[in-house]
């Protein structure tokens, strides 16, 4: 019987990718940020979510993307990690879709460092295709 | 029993500080001759060998001293650290995680002769082959660990640290600690706080309740702590939301409305304490400890000491007991090894044989103060300039200058130790640098008192909980940040167009604040922002005066802000780096701001800070005996149409509120000062000097009376000026020191003091002092 899983996407630029659905704890319209000075370049910022301090990752540079130019205008992916939630920064939110094992394929081989780790499998939809992420991985900096 | 109790603290103690250990020499292999490794390193070794001294556990404590004396030729930069001693270091945490091991079993471990050996001839310059480690046979430098546990700052650490706690519903009352290795499920009524390591306890305080049977079981329930935590974050929002919608109610006459925010008020402000008290825990359990070493400290140097405790239902955030357990620990080790003398040279001075060590904690308005007093030798501070001349840190000319009290906080400098002789007890150098340093990272303050032959007296003055502290919000780049108040001193306002302006040393600006070279930061390049403030703007310029560990800077920033009681959130796992920051907060506006960690900020900046005070004494001493005029600075205030004056010195603090800040009650006028109830006395009906009535804002000139603050109340504060001032006397008029002239003015000179003692003792703040967000 061939696996299904349930995988939330979202838009990097032209790029569709996807968290299993299980990690993604909400997603949010564009918040109102705060600068954090002397963080790591993904860090675009700390927003409040109902009373908790929350960071603002920007995965564009990670697809070989500029970074997003303006991190207050991107919708946010909440997900839940081990440590708590992080925020990835979005350009648009799709839908929830359900995948099975064979539509599934291996990362390609000449992928390059920066998506190792965080790429964990590429799944072919019926138009398109969706680079399914490691939700630990793509909340790390 | 309660030996037991401290031999398992004292293993889980050990075992936590061999890892700190072990990451700060793994820190140090990846960034070499970073000072700040070599000094945790050393630190967390001197605490083993410490606490090891005191239990009988064989040759732990020789290797443990052997590793002390390289750290020690380490940090004084007579060895280097290369893979070789990096290695040997490392092995002395393996050998003494063995060790351990075998102490648990209850088998004393014979020690380590070889490595102590091989340590032996890296001390003394030597390059020894290292001894086999079992099941190794090469022996190879261990590569850098990549993933090593970064290091945490205080805040976040302090709030993520999640423990245990029975909660007794209903019971909205004490919390007493309890035994961490009592059976788990052995219902309590107690709201009990459980360390997280089996080892780790706090020693008993109340023994539960002798009905603590059957019916208890049903009004107890375990919570884990980091939901406490949360439920302490949400009560914190609560009073953030209250806070606004209270200011909203000040703008509307609706009755409905105004009576439903007054309860929301009330209700707000008893959840807030309620859930506050659910992680306070008194003193005792820490207090508990202390016979012990004193016994065993003082035997160990042949001194007869009696220990006073008193205070000891003072509670705390059991966070911060944690975090005052290992200064306090030192500070009582010091007062015995340093302070104390033997019964022989006491009769010689003609004092009672026993030196009485006296630990006392109290409240102070927000804040509990635990004083660690002797009746010893006390220290004289000639021998602490001579001490810091020895070690360079202060030259011969800066310490014919330093006021005799100045001389005691040199104490406080890292590296400094007044003792001639290492010691096994309280060691070299380790101390008071560290007690301070840690008692910062709390938010709490320490200071010293003493007097040669009649004592010494530590005071630390900690806040009630890590969670709220009052904080000055500022701005720069577009940005707020949040400054711990207690480090706050002044707030400065530079005006170039009045002659003010910004001075250089080197490339590190400076100002000359009442005369003295005050170092500046500027906040935005600290923070590596994009638009950093062009040096010598044209603008008026806004710095926070602050001090931390004895060194005083000013932090430029675009504009000062405001003062809130924040609520201290840890930063997430993915930019702890940051260290410069110690939390986050939310606004009142819900916008997020960060907290500086002002303790990592004068880390940061200390090469250019002590550039300037260089530079200071070389112009001080450039300047000769033409500076020995003595000068004043004086306060000039209004009240009404008249000018008066008092001494910068004898006001601790001045505040500017809006008018109706001030309330009126049935006792007197208050207003709310830092979380509490502060009474407020117009000077002007002391001075008979009529108060204009007509101003939307008024100033505060607080000051101390006993240990309580008092605002007196003031219509205008005009300048500070510094200067030489001849106050002559006229005839006595009480409340006045004579009249002076300032700025060319005649102005009357205030006594403070003389006023402040006058002011019947009838003005205090009603009961039931509420800690109110702002």
């Amino acid at each position: 019987m061939a696996h299904e899983r349930q995988i939330c996407t979202f838009l990097l630029g032209q790029q569709l990718c996807g968290l299993p659905v299980e990690r993604v704890q909400e997603v949010l319209r564009p918040q109102r940020m705060t600068r954090m000075p002397l963080a790591p370049a993904a860090v675009r910022g700390l927003l409040n979510l109902r009373g908790q301090v929350v960071v603002a990752i920007d995965l564009r540079p990670r697809f070989g993307l500029p970074p997003t130019p303006s991190p207050t205008s991107c919708k946010n992916v909440v997900v839940r990690g081990v440590d708590g939630p992080a925020s990835l920064l979005v350009d648009e939110v799709g839908d929830v879709v359900t995948v099975g094992d064979l539509q599934r394929e291996s990362p390609p081989e000449m992928m390059g460092d920066a998506l190792r780790g965080l790429v964990t499998g590429v799944y072919k939809l019926r138009d398109r295709v969706v680079v399914l992420l490691d939700a630990e991985a793509a909340i790390s900096v | 029993m309660a030996d037991e109790d401290e031999f398992a603290e004292f293993l889980s103690e050990s075992r936590d500080n061999l890892d700190l250990f072990e990451n700060a020499m793994l820190a140090l292999e990846r960034e070499p001759g970073n000072e700040r490794h070599v000094r945790d390193a050393f630190r967390s070794m001197h605490s083993i060998k410490g606490t090891s001294g005191f239990f009988d556990v064989g040759g732990l404590t020789g290797v443990a001293h052997a590793a002390e004396n390289v750290l020690s030729l380490l940090r004084d930069e007579e060895l280097e650290c290369d893979a070789l001693v990096t290695t040997a270091l490392l092995r002395v945490a393996d050998s003494l995680r063995a060790m351990f091991d075998l102490v648990v079993r209850g088998e004393p471990p014979a020690g380590d002769p070889p490595l102590v050996a091989a340590l032996e001839v890296i001390a003394r310059g030597g390059r020894p082959a290292l001894p086999e480690r079992a099941g190794e046979r090469a022996i190879e430098p261990e590569p850098p660990v990549a993933d090593a546990a970064p290091n945490e700052p205080p805040f976040a650490h302090a709030m993520a640290r999640a423990v245990e706690a029975v909660v007794a519903p209903g019971d909205g009352g004490g919390v007493a600690a309890a035994r961490a290795d009592a059976p788990t499920h052995e219902p309590r009524r107690d709201v009990s706080l459980l360390p997280p390591a089996p080892g780790a306890l706090a020693s008993p305080t109340h023994a539960p309740p002798a009905d603590a049977g059957g019916p208890a079981e049903s009004r107890s329930v375990r919570i884990d702590v980091t939901l406490l935590d949360r439920l302490m974050d949400l009560a914190g929002e609560i009073v953030l939301a209250r806070n606004q919608i209270l200011r909203h109610a000040a703008s509307t006459s609706d009755p409905g409305f105004l009576s439903t925010a007054h309860s929301l008020n009330a209700l707000t402000t008893e959840l807030q304490e309620r859930v506050m008290k659910t992680r306070m825990q008194p003193v005792r359990g820490l207090f508990a400890k202390l016979p012990r070493l004193v016994r065993d400290v003082s035997g160990r140097c042949g001194k007869s000491i009696r220990l006073e405790l008193s205070g000891e239902e003072t509670e705390l955030d059991r966070t911060i007991l944690d975090g005052i357990k290992d200064p306090l620990t030192h500070l009582v080790r010091n007062a015995i090894d340093h302070g104390a003398e033997t019964p022989a040279e006491r009769a010689e001075a003609g004092k009672a044989p026993q030196v009485t060590v006296a630990i006392r904690a109290s409240h102070d308005s927000g804040y509990v103060r635990i004083v660690v007093s002797d009746d010893g030798r006390g220290i004289d501070p000639l021998r602490v300039g001579r001490k810091a001349i020895e070690r360079r840190l202060l030259s011969q000319a800066e310490l014919e200058r330093t006021a005799p009290g100045d001389l005691l906080k040199l104490i406080f400098l890292p590296g400094f130790s007044t003792a001639s002789t290492v010691s096994e007890i309280s060691g070299r150098g380790v101390g008071m640098d560290v007690v301070k340093t840690m008692v910062e990272q709390l938010g709490g303050t320490v200071d010293l008192e003493s007097e040669a032959g009649r004592g010494t007296a530590v005071i630390l003055s900690i806040p009630l909980t890590l969670a709220i502290m009052p904080a000055l919000i500022v701005s720069t780049g577009g940005d707020r940040y949040a400054i711990p108040q207690t480090s706050v001193h002044e707030i400065v306002r530079i005006i170039p167009q009045r002659g003010d302006r910004l001075e250089w040393v080197g490339d590190a600006p400076v100002y000359r604040l009442r005369g003295q070279l005050l170092p500046l930061v500027f906040l935005d390049r600290q923070l590596e922002l994009e638009s950093p403030t062009a040096p010598g703007a044209a603008g008026p310029i806004n710095i926070a005066v602050v001090q931390v560990q004895g060194r005083r800077f000013g932090i430029v920033v675009d504009r000062i802000e405001d003062a809130a009681e924040i609520v201290v959130k840890p930063l997430a796992r993915q930019v702890q780096a940051a260290s410069i920051f110690g939390g986050a907060t939310i606004l009142s506006d819900g916008t997020v701001a960060l907290i500086l960690d002002l303790v990592d900020m004068a880390r940061r900046t200390r090469a250019g800070l002590e550039e300037v005070a260089r530079h200071a004494a070389s112009e001080q001493q450039a300047a000769g005996p033409t500076n020995t005029v003595p000068t004043t600075t004086m306060l000039v205030f209004a009240i009404g149409r008249r000018l008066l004056a008092t001494e910068l010195g004898e006001v601790k603090r001045i505040e500017k509120l809006h008018a109706s800040a001030i309330e009126t009650t049935g006792r007197g006028s208050v207003v709310q000062y830092r979380g509490e109830l502060m009474p407020v006395m117009p000077l002007g009906d002391l001075l008979e000097a009529p108060h204009d009535t007509e101003g939307e804002f008024v100033h505060l000139l607080v000051c101390d009376r006993g240990d309580k603050p008092v605002g007196l109340l003031v219509d205008r504060v005009v300048d500070v000026v510094v200067g030489a001032f001849e106050v002559k006397r006229r005839a006595a008029r009480h409340g006045l020191r004579g009249t002076a002239v300032v700025q060319g003015r005649a102005t009357d000179v205030v006594d403070l003091p003389a006023l402040l003692s006058r002011i019947a003792p009838s003005i205090r703040p009603p009961a039931g002092d509420a800690l109110d967000g702002a």
